[in-house]
């Protein structure tokens, strides 16, 4: 089936754009890291958390992933970014990823999404949440 | 890892931490993207000035989100535990980042605010770019933890 496009007409405020469940693996920290130029014992070893643990920012791309799992979009322009770490993620653990929109709106003629993702660890406790505010397509969007 | 850094139960507002420097060349974008794609090299408006201009942008820009884990390793280098659990970051991004763009990540501490879990070390925060131009600003803060 066709997934609708990234556009004001297709998304509301409140929808769930999407759920998943991934394991934290040990390449997956691998390939974080190389990306970014980051290394830290931490994330091979023992941590203070009990074995090793993943990077803070290891979902950085999954708000986007979920978002592409479901509809049809061209590239994305984000203007802010908030997150809040409650614990690290421990590599080999399952975790739950829900991302949902928080609000919509329109101002000086452009539409803006904050869309959340909330990441749960096994245990079902918070390990990060993050706000990302973008600009969205406005297709039949009317101000106000 | 950051070398250098101050011992952060000595930060008192006002105090910054040495400046930290980053490149992000097209190497660093397409490496990135791969993270991104699963390992693919894709063009997008990351990765190809022509996509970018069909996009309405003057040419490729980085992802915004990218530099945005510079912050938080350099937090966690220097609050550790406190910043793993019990960190936040909030920025705004002001400026596109183009490739080649040479970053300076700044930090000043603006606040000492207790609760609960302890002392809260709260920092502004800021990328430059090489002309010094601010391209994403915010703010970043964890607990201090006894060592």
């Amino acid at each position: 089936m066709d997934k609708p496009d990234f556009v004001w007409e297709n998304l509301s405020a409140g929808m769930v754009v999407g759920e998943r469940e991934i394991t934290v693996t040990a390449e997956m920290v691998a390939e974080h890291c190389g990306a970014l130029g980051a290394d830290r014992a931490w994330y091979r070893e023992e941590s203070p958390f009990g074995g090793p643990i993943a990077p803070p920012m290891i979902f950085i791309n999954d708000l986007l992933a979920i978002y592409d799992e479901n509809f049809r979009r061209f590239g994305t322009i984000h203007a802010k970014l908030a997150y809040r770490f409650h614990r690290p993620a421990r590599v080999g653990e399952r975790v739950h990823q829900r991302v949902t929109v928080k609000d919509l709106y329109v101002r000086r003629g452009k539409g803006w999404i904050v869309s959340e993702l909330l990441v749960r660890g096994e245990g079902g406790d918070v390990v990060c949440t993050s706000l990302h505010t973008s600009v969205l397509s406005l297709t039949r969007a009317r101000e106000g | 890892m950051s070398q250098g850094l101050p011992r952060p139960a000595d930060l008192r507002p006002g105090d910054s931490l040495p400046p930290l420097y980053r490149e992000i060349g097209w190497e660093e974008i397409r490496r990135f993207n791969r993270y991104v794609t699963g390992g693919n090299d894709t063009k997008n408006i990351h990765t190809d000035d022509e996509v970018a201009r069909r996009a309405g942008l003057p040419r490729a820009v980085a992802a915004g989100r990218h530099p945005v884990a510079f912050i938080a390793e350099w937090m966690t280098d220097l609050l550790g535990a406190g910043f793993l659990a019990g960190g936040e970051i909030e920025v705004t991004f002001v400026k596109p980042i183009y490739p080649g763009d040479r970053l300076q990540l700044t930090a000043t501490v603006n606040e000492r605010a207790e609760e609960e879990g302890g002392t809260r070390l709260l920092f502004e925060v800021a990328l430059l770019n090489q002309e010094n131009v601010p391209v994403t600003v915010g703010s970043a803060s964890g607990l201090l933890l006894s060592r």
